[in-house]
């Protein structure tokens, strides 16, 4: 079940008959030729509002069915223009649909992407490989990354949040003219690695929002960012860029250390970690930069993209915390199955964890932590509980798409 | 849908994205129902028009939800550990608290005026929802192991863990529970239901298995507690046993319907020990279940709860037809088949 890169573009279609289209331009141009058409006159109009008003005024007739579309759909009650208008309902079906076909994972096309880091191609100067060099040393000696992990209880004794230690990582010596995150670890133009972007989550803030008020802009947002979504220009530079000097034989490790990536291990569970996404039976160790190993960047998005926590991360520095994957509690009271008759099928076998468990695991459903939303007073309390500025935004464009719809 | 066309039944439109991890319907309203999914939302859904009222955006998959008696908020919890309330008239969100692990189950008590949630993190906690975080939190009571599936009536608490234990609570001194015990299905628990009449409950186990028992400890209400099998397929290789996802019962007739990752749901009489009906089969397993308040309608939430790790099986179970990547709430109209067949009980 090996997932599909996310090439996964929406076109805009036509809501009449579902058809798709290179650009909105186009459908609306579709859109009056077959089914804004005037039977009785060679009229064309841009809408079906347009449509019902001149056959009422110009031909003294009733309204009739919008031609050429889907049962169901050929009613004039619905005003569609291009891709506006369109009842939320079938927008998320077809959106649904499309994905299930390009066997993206589903609500992975949601998102309209985070902005690339802006990057500086230019050959790098000596002093420059050096200083990354440097960087790169530093990084790997400095900090055993790995194991700032906590153990598998992933509790803390502050009984705070689980932090697995990400934010740490990020206070190591090689980098410390950058703000904390990924993306922009490597200051000269290594370009970031696939998912590293993704990371960057106020991007991502309000993509619901965006997708359920205004489809045209998600489209569109949706549609820039897969052009630039193209393989060729993620792995081969960090590897050779970054991870130049690491010999190590397992390269997957090296780039990890570089691009901050193992925070998001569960402790010592790297191998188990991976086996959700590319399904069990799968190598547990991926070459190095094999993108369609990892699940679409977006799919990491999607999910955790919040617009409408009520305190979102207060600052820069925890909203960009890296996805993970909390580790498999392990169990205290150890289960053993006992015997089944012979002749049956346990669907399910495991005896100490349940499937929801172990489905958490998977790197789809990974998160980033930000830190609880405190209410210092009362007065406080209603601030963080009804006024949180994402929340607010998204409240009032939510109402405003529903009026328009 | 392979459903037929039958007239008592509303498939909702613009279904969650990922897998549905709990339904319920309003208590003031059988015309809306709250669904938590895998994809990070909570959706309310009209069902008179079949359309999708307002969704809440969370930072990870959403595993419950729970309604006050109100119906004007809600609660959730998920794998982001943060315990939320909903507002369902402006779509806000307020942040309660947090468990140190996912929060697996969500249940509000009437009595107390608290919500009470249940996590992986080995925790029950009480919340004071009219509160922010930290002053919310109103106690905190270990458990042995996870908590993975939990009910309330009225002043009775179930809170059923890993590893078999379950531990039955008086809310008005939740200090210890008063009744701890081992689950009587050899297997992992993965649902629960307390019956409305507070006389007991059913929880059913990833073996196709359901175990009716009773709160009362005298000998005599103790011998009728019994377990039956169900959600299993017979097939060429040998039956093949489903993990039973979802129970709830019917709030006036007392009788309860199981969900299982065979894609059935059936309704059971355990007065008379019966079963009652089955539904066609979903394309997907059954992964939650509720009733509206007043009965007259079921909910049932259909996706695959990646229970089947073998890819094999996968594979095969999607050459006999079963759509894994379907997913569906269904909205049934109940009525006399749920009902207990008199002279019986």
């Amino acid at each position: 079940m090996a997932k599909k890169k996310n090439k996964l573009v929406l076109r805009p279609w036509c809501w009449y008959c579902e058809r798709e289209f290179e650009d909105e331009k186009v459908l609306m141009q579709h859109q009056k030729a077959k089914h804004y058409k005037c039977r009785h006159c060679p009229r064309k109009l841009n809408t079906a509002g347009g449509l019902a008003v001149h056959i009422q005024q110009v031909h003294k007739l009733d309204p009739e069915k919008i031609e050429n579309a889907l049962p169901g759909r050929d009613g004039g009650e619905v005003e569609i223009f291009g891709m506006e208008g369109i009842p939320k309902n079938d927008a998320e079906a077809w959106k649904r649909r499309k994905e299930a076909e390009a066997g993206v994972a589903a609500g992975s096309t949601s998102q309209p992407q985070a902005k690339r880091p802006k990057v500086d191609k230019k050959p790098l100067s000596d002093v420059e490989l050096a200083a990354q060099l440097a960087a790169h040393k530093a990084l790997m000696s400095g900090s055993d990354v790995p194991s700032v992990n906590p153990t598998a209880s992933g509790t803390t004794s502050t009984g705070a949040p689980i932090v697995y230690g990400a934010p740490q990582t990020y206070a190591v010596p090689p980098a410390p003219i950058q703000p904390p995150g990924p993306p922009v670890a490597f200051p000269n133009g290594a370009p970031p690695f696939p998912d590293g972007r993704n990371l960057n989550v106020p991007l991502h803030q309000s993509c619901w929002t965006s997708r359920v008020s205004s489809i045209p802009s998600w489209n569109a947002a949706s549609a820039r960012f897969s052009s630039r979504l193209d393989a060729s220009s993620w792995l081969p530079t960090t590897s050779t860029g970054g991870c130049a000097s690491s010999s190590n034989q397992d390269g997957w490790s090296s780039i990890s250390g570089h691009t901050e990536w193992p925070p998001r291990f569960p402790s010592g569970g790297a191998a188990a970690w991976w086996s959700g996404p590319t399904g069990p039976g799968a190598p547990p160790h991926l070459p190095p930069g094999t993108p369609g190993s990892f699940p679409p960047p977006a799919a990491l998005a999607s999910g955790s993209v919040n617009s409408n926590d009520a305190g979102a991360p207060p600052n820069p520095r925890a909203s960009e915390s890296p996805r993970k994957v909390p580790p498999l509690i392990a169990p205290i009271l150890e289960q053993e199955n006992p015997p089944i008759k012979s002749g049956t099928i346990l669907i399910w076998e495991e005896a100490n964890h349940l499937p929801a468990e172990k489905r958490a695991q998977d790197l789809k459903y990974a998160y980033s932590d930000v830190p609880l939303p405190v209410e210092q007073s009362d007065e406080a309390a209603e601030i963080v509980g009804d006024a949180a500025p994402a929340t607010q935004a998204r409240g009032t464009k939510r109402a405003r798409a529903e009026d328009f719809l | 849908m392979s459903m037929g066309g039958a007239q008592d039944q509303l498939t909702i439109e613009s279904p969650p994205i990922d897998g549905v991890s709990a339904v319920h319907f309003s208590p003031v309203s059988s015309n809306h129902l709250l669904v938590s999914s895998w994809d990070s939302q909570v959706r309310l859904y009209h069902l008179a028009d079949n359309s999708l009222k307002s969704v809440f955006q969370h930072r990870a998959a959403v595993l419950g939800c729970a309604f006050e008696p109100g119906g004007q908020y809600a609660y959730s919890g998920g794998l982001d550990t943060w315990v939320r309330r909903l507002d369902l008239n402006t779509e806000k969100i307020r942040v309660l608290g947090t468990h140190t692990a996912g929060v697996s189950s969500v249940v509000h008590s009437q009595e107390l005026n608290a919500l009470i949630t249940g996590s992986w993190d080995r925790s029950v906690k009480l919340w004071d929802p009219r509160q922010g975080n930290p002053k919310s939190l109103i106690s905190s009571h270990e458990q042995p192991e996870r908590v993975y599936a939990m009910d309330i009536v009225k002043n009775t608490l179930v809170v059923a863990t890993a590893g078999r234990r379950v531990q039955i609570y008086d809310t008005r001194n939740m200090a210890a529970p008063a009744q701890e015990r081992v689950s009587s299905l050899k297997f992992g628990t993965s649902s629960l239901a307390c019956m409305p009449d507070g006389s007991g409950f059913a929880m059913g186990s990833v073996e196709g298995r359901v175990s009716v028992e009773f709160f009362e400890e005298t000998p005599e209400v103790q011998a009728r507690k019994y377990a039956f099998k169900c959600h299993r397929q017979v097939t060429p290789e040998g039956d093949v046993v489903y993990p039973v996802n979802a129970l709830a019962f019917h709030p006036i007739y007392g009788t309860f319907a199981s969900g299982g990752s065979d894609g059935r749901v059936a309704v059971w009489d355990h007065f008379s020990k019966k079963r009652l009906r089955q539904y066609p089969a979903f394309p997907a397993g059954v992964s939650a279940l509720a009733f509206s308040a007043e009965g007259t309608k079921m909910a049932i939430g259909a996706s695959y709860s990646w229970d089947v790790p073998d890819q094999r099986r996968r594979e095969e179970l999607k050459e006999r037809g079963d759509e894994m990547e379907t997913i569906s709430i269904v909205v049934r109209d109940v009525g006399e088949e749920t009902k207990p067949k008199t002279g019986n009980a």
